[in-house]
């Protein structure tokens, strides 16, 4: 039974070995020609830098929905309040003077 | 029957917490809880000009000036309570010294470190003057130019005047310490705050709002008390029926 198993093995391996496609990806043919292994002494490669993929997945995304506007800070509830317009003075007092009616007869 | 009654209540409730929004309340770099502003106008006593009427106050009546009808009995104004910094209440160099009283109703001001109060003013006040009388103790403001966080002047957007909107009005602010009123550290303000207002020149003494940079917790919401008060309600029917 060994006999006729190892005389069967050394028959067919021949045979296995020579089907084998030379430039077959299972085998290092032509193509392997400047891979160098991922590990042992020739691994000592520097790998290119990792390009970080341009693709913009929310392009039609309002920017009202994007994630960051939750971080708008809390509505102010003070109104009539802006910054200064550089483009005109500041009003430091009242345009025009008015004139106090006569007080009430109580204080008269 | 109830348990469709207090389903109800609840569901309110949680749909007026859901509604409730997110807000602050700062002006320039003054930042405040939403709640912290002098809304009540307890008491006034003097002639004042609000930009459109001139109102007159003695204690807690109030009069206001028509050119046809002279002075008629009005309510409250609100121009020294609200959160628009836009209005406001005045003294003029012709019509005298103002005195009001303003007091906060859902919140209280707590000495903290820094300062405590802060009143806000339209226009240049520096040649005017200004006072805050607390407990017994009176203090002159010292007002200053109002800025944001990113230092740039900060002014009052549409201010009426006699007939005409006006921007880029000047904010000037004043701040007050409480201690220097005989309050503790860690005590809270209890009465209201006097301010006087005086004119000394031809520009309006302007007071726009007041508020409290340190405050108490944020009270229980009107929401909940109304909960609370349902819910006791029906269970006092409930016994009745039973």
């Amino acid at each position: 039974m060994n006999k006729a198993y190892l005389l069967s093995l050394a028959l067919l391996l021949p045979v296995h070995a020579g089907a084998v496609e030379q430039d077959s990806v299972y085998t290092w043919g032509q193509w392997a020609n400047g891979v160098k292994p991922a590990a042992g002494p020739v691994a000592k490669v520097t790998p290119p830098p990792a390009q970080t993929p341009d693709v913009n997945f929310r392009a039609n995304e309002a920017s009202a929905l994007l994630r960051e506007a939750v971080t708008t800070p809390p509505r102010n509830i003070i109104t009539g309040i802006g910054d200064a317009n550089p483009s005109t003075p500041i009003q430091v007092a009242p345009p025009t003077s008015i004139t106090p009616p006569p007080p009430p007869p109580a204080l008269q | 029957m109830y348990k469709k009654t207090i389903l109800k209540a609840v569901l309110f409730l949680a749909t007026s917490a859901l509604a409730t929004q997110l807000n602050a309340a700062s002006i320039g770099t003054y930042t405040f809880e939403d709640n912290a502003i002098a809304d009540q106008l307890v008491s006034a006593q003097g002639q004042m000009y609000d930009g459109t009427d001139w109102l007159y106050a003695n204690g807690e009546s109030w009069s206001i000036y028509d050119n046809v009808d002279g002075w008629t009995s009005t309510s409250t104004p609100t121009d020294a309570t609200d959160v628009s910094v836009s209005s406001f209440l005045s003294a003029t160099q012709s019509s005298g010294s103002v005195s009001l009283d303003l007091d906060f109703s859902q919140t209280s001001a707590i000495n903290a470190a820094g300062d405590d109060l802060a009143f806000f003013f339209l226009w240049d006040q520096t040649a005017n003057s200004a006072s805050v009388s607390i407990n017994g103790t009176t203090q002159q403001l010292t007002f200053s130019d109002v800025f944001s966080d990113t230092g740039v002047q900060q002014v009052a957007t549409s201010v009426n005047w006699n007939g005409t909107v006006n921007s880029n009005v000047k904010i000037m602010a004043a701040s007050v310490e409480l201690s220097d009123f005989g309050i503790s550290l860690g005590d809270t303000l209890n009465g209201p705050i006097m301010i006087d207002l005086t004119s000394n020149t031809s520009t309006a003494m302007a007071l726009s709002l007041a508020a409290a940079l340190n405050s108490t917790a944020v009270p229980v919401p009107a929401a909940a008390w109304l909960f609370g008060t349902g819910l006791i309600a029906l269970a006092g029917i409930a016994r009745r029926k039973v």
